[in-house]
């Protein structure tokens, strides 16, 4: 075995963002995915050839995916979806509630033909209650869910956080991979419903409510947005800003060494981890005024050499993180030949495994470029391939590039 | 049936939030999770939110520094089928719980490791806290804030990807496990996850393009009683929809079938902009929300922390749980995220005191109250437990 999950095939009817990256995070571990398009391209497919942000989340959520173009609203379209489906181990889609059902590759559709079938459903608001058919976007779930108003600080108007699709996405892989095991415990397939606002509500796990109605932790950031604790919080120096982070006494110690505040040692407020934890906010005066005193370089090496844990905000991140051999090691950075854009360099694969490595990742799939070879693969001759596309069945790309020219920008 | 992972055992050695948030997604689904922490507890314990995160584990409190607390360890392990760890890259050597060591004598385990930085690199050792992590990547600088500088993240972005993560690659490895029978190294890391999941357009080359304008009204706006909602056009029509709704259909342009990247020009995007910032503000939020779902233009109310747990959606679906707990009373948290039709999740157990669980679980591999007393008398276990 080379690929964690090369024995599976997953029918990938994603669209946007979250339900490509869940497909996209199991072709990453070697799994075939074929990913299903109407036959003008599904709704974040670049019409353009630009490489602007949304050809980008087009191609990080496509990646390593064989594509087929094909009109589910004829009867034909239909069967074709079914035969893959019936050959295949996991179908995932974010459709709204219903619409796979109405075109015939919804789960009971799914079960018919593939009993073993893992289907996952990543509607936006779920199937059942008042919003039940509404269209889901981010961010609109993460700004329901308080993370714009932890974002902009207590007293302050809020700020944007991410975007949650791919952390959607992350959710559902991890929910198809439990299904998954399942399946390899029992031998049964099954539906899993993982709706989106459910997911980004799971992201902003750690607010909850005590019978008295108290929220025992407030995720909001300080006023300034510099942190939640004095002690895990960016602080300005004379000339830029530091991070620091220091939670252990032996962490603490190390701080009040560097600051020159050794008498905060015997100060019953700061005695414990826990009690420096809910007295954090006498110290940030302290603080403040001893980290702006000095130089970022200065705090920089009076921390390594007593041992502050720390970091220098990095402005630069993406060029750092992607022109790092390191990173292309370790497969945190893939490499791959896009048709137009040549060789790119993006976020590869989530983790490391030492057995079963991330797959080597082709570029995402042009519009049908997979049609006919699955056609074949399916059983269809050449000629009944060509047929089926001279009737508007299905499509695919005769051009070098694949990429429509037709579209002015 | 308890969730699709039932029968599934995992040793917990985490400690913070990453691992915890591991963990908390796998025993959601039905793991079995045994949380092993040092005999004074989890040192994290402090933070409020680990009540959430370490709900249906239980925990066992063992000093696997010294040979007996290591040798129970190793008895769990026979047991299970994956192991996590956070310690910085080099501890779990001088444990001997290294994988190379542990592999050896059991070679179905999954092993896997979750750390700021990874396993490998110049940076392996450096600390890896979720705030430090934000900075070392660089996404403070890139956060959008009321102040120039970087700006602390509102969402703890390293340590939910990294712990989201660390599972994704744990049942990737159980799969192949199914297969051949052995388990494998997962190495998970708080930048890793970061990067795939924050910032996973990153890309290079990075060609200049002038991003055009677009005609499109995905964004906030402050309503006439100071409260804040989003719309969204994405879905197609919905844009002219919200201008219908606004008033402003001279912006509905071309074959009116707007997506939503159809181009215009700056002075028509500023104006539009402005103009529905003037017209949002006439109204409240609440007669907003009624006219925009009426018209079926996709939007939501920009809430604080919290307020999402009364809506009457996030309950329909059950997305809000109550937990019991023995000391904290009844917990209204977070529900497991999912819904599987054959094996549904069952309310999650409390989270478990400090080595609650230690001689319950040391009574599970075999010992007896006489060896349990012994290993008190040594301080392998804690001498409060029973």
């Amino acid at each position: 075995m080379v690929f964690a999950l090369e024995d599976i095939k997953v029918v990938d009817f994603g669209q946007f963002v979250a339900g490509p990256v869940a497909a996209r995070l199991m072709a990453d571990l070697g799994a075939k995915v074929i990913k299903v398009e109407p036959l003008e391209g599904e709704s974040l497919r670049p019409q353009r050839n630009s490489l602007d942000a949304f050809t980008k989340t087009f191609q990080q959520g496509n990646a390593g995916k064989r594509a087929i173009a094909i009109d589910l609203r004829t009867e034909e379209g239909v069967s074709i979806i079914q035969k893959l489906i019936a050959t295949s181990d996991v179908v995932s889609n974010n459709f709204r509630p219903g619409v796979a059902d109405r075109l015939g590759v919804g789960y009971e559709d799914a079960k018919r033909l593939n009993p073993k079938i893992i289907y996952c459903s990543a509607p936006g608001y779920g199937s059942i209650g008042p919003r039940w058919d509404k269209p889901g976007f981010e961010p609109l779930y993460s700004a329901f869910c308080g993370v714009h108003r932890n974002s902009g600080g207590h007293g302050n108007p809020p700020s944007r956080a991410t975007s949650f699709d791919q952390y959607c996405g992350l959710m559902g892989a991890n929910a198809i991979l439990m299904a998954l095991y399942h399946r390899d415990m029992t031998g049964l397939g099954q539906h899993i419903e993982v709706a989106q606002l459910a997911q980004v509500l799971y992201y902003t796990s750690e607010v909850y409510f005590t019978g008295d109605e108290k929220m025992p932790w407030d995720p909001t950031l300080d006023p300034e947005q510099s942190g939640y604790h004095a002690l895990s919080r960016l602080y300005e120096t004379s000339d830029d800003w530091i991070c620091i982070c220091c939670w252990s006494q032996k962490e603490w110690e190390a701080l009040t060494n560097a600051i020159g505040q050794e008498s905060l040692l015997s100060d019953p407020r700061f005695s414990t981890a826990e009690s420096r934890f809910l007295n954090g906010a006498d110290l940030i005066p302290t603080l403040k005024e001893s980290f702006i005193s000095e130089t970022t370089l200065y705090w920089t090496r009076r921390f390594e050499e007593l041992g502050v844990p720390f970091e220098v905000p990095i402005m630069d991140g993406e060029d750092q993180a992607l022109v790092n051999d390191e990173h292309i090691e370790s497969g945190l950075v893939a490499e791959h030949i896009h048709p137009v854009w040549g060789l790119m360099r993006a976020p590869g694969f989530a983790v490391g495994l030492s057995m079963t490595p991330g797959e080597s990742q082709s570029p995402p799939p042009l519009l049908g470029q997979h049609t006919k070879e699955i056609l074949l693969e399916l059983g269809y001759t050449p000629e009944q391939a060509n047929n089926l596309k001279g009737d508007g069945i299905v499509t695919w790309s005769e051009s070098e590039t694949g990429v429509q020219e037709n579209v002015s920008v | 049936m308890s969730g699709p992972l039932e029968g599934l055992k995992i040793v917990d050695l985490s400690r913070g939030a990453a691992g915890a948030l591991a963990t908390m997604l796998l025993a959601d689904n039905g793991a079995n999770v045994i949380k092993v922490e040092p005999l004074g507890g989890d040192p994290f314990r402090f933070y409020p939110p680990l009540v959430v995160w370490n709900r249906g584990k239980r925990s066992i409190s063992l000093a696997i520094g010294e040979s007996g607390g290591k040798n129970i360890l190793l008895k769990l392990l026979e047991e299970a089928d994956v192991l996590l760890e956070t310690f910085r890259p080099g501890i779990t050597s001088s444990l001997g719980i290294d994988y190379p060591t542990l592999k050896i004598q059991f070679p179905k385990l999954v092993y896997c490791s979750l750390t700021g930085y990874g396993q490998t690199g110049s940076e392996s050792s450096r600390p890896g806290y979720d705030s430090l992590v934000q900075a070392q990547v660089g996404l403070q600088w890139l956060q959008e804030g009321h102040r120039d500088g970087p700006i602390h993240l509102g969402f703890a972005a390293p340590s939910y990807s990294g712990g989201f993560t660390a599972s994704y690659g744990i049942l990737a490895a159980l799969h192949a496990r199914a297969k051949t029978g052995l388990g494998q190294h997962v190495d998970a890391s708080l930048r890793r996850g970061a990067i795939m999941m924050q910032r996973w357009g990153w890309s290079e080359p990075v060609p200049e393009v002038s991003e055009p304008a677009r005609l499109g009204m995905t964004r906030v706006f402050q309503c006439g009683d100071g409260e804040y909602l989003w719309t969204h056009t994405g879905a197609r029509g919905s844009f002219e929809r919200l201008m219908g709704v606004l008033g402003l259909t001279e912006f509905i342009g071309g074959d009116g079938r707007t997506r939503m990247d159809t181009v215009t020009t700056r002075e028509v995007v500023v104006e539009l902009n402005q103009r529905a910032e003037g017209i949002f503000a006439s109204k409240t939020r609440n007669e907003w929300q009624d006219l925009l779902d009426a018209a079926d233009v996709p939007n939501r109310p920009l809430l604080y922390p919290g307020e999402a747990f009364a809506d009457l959606q996030v309950n329909f679906i059950e997305a809000i749980t109550t937990v019991e707990d023995p000391i904290l009373g009844p917990l209204r948290e977070v529900a497991p995220p999912y819904r599987f039709e054959l094996t549904p999740h069952q309310t999650p157990g409390a989270a478990p005191l400090a080595g609650e669980h230690t001689v319950q679980i040391l009574q599970e591999l075999g010992y007896s109250s006489e060896e349990i007393k012994e290993l008190k008398r040594n301080s392998i276990i804690p001498d409060d437990v029973d």
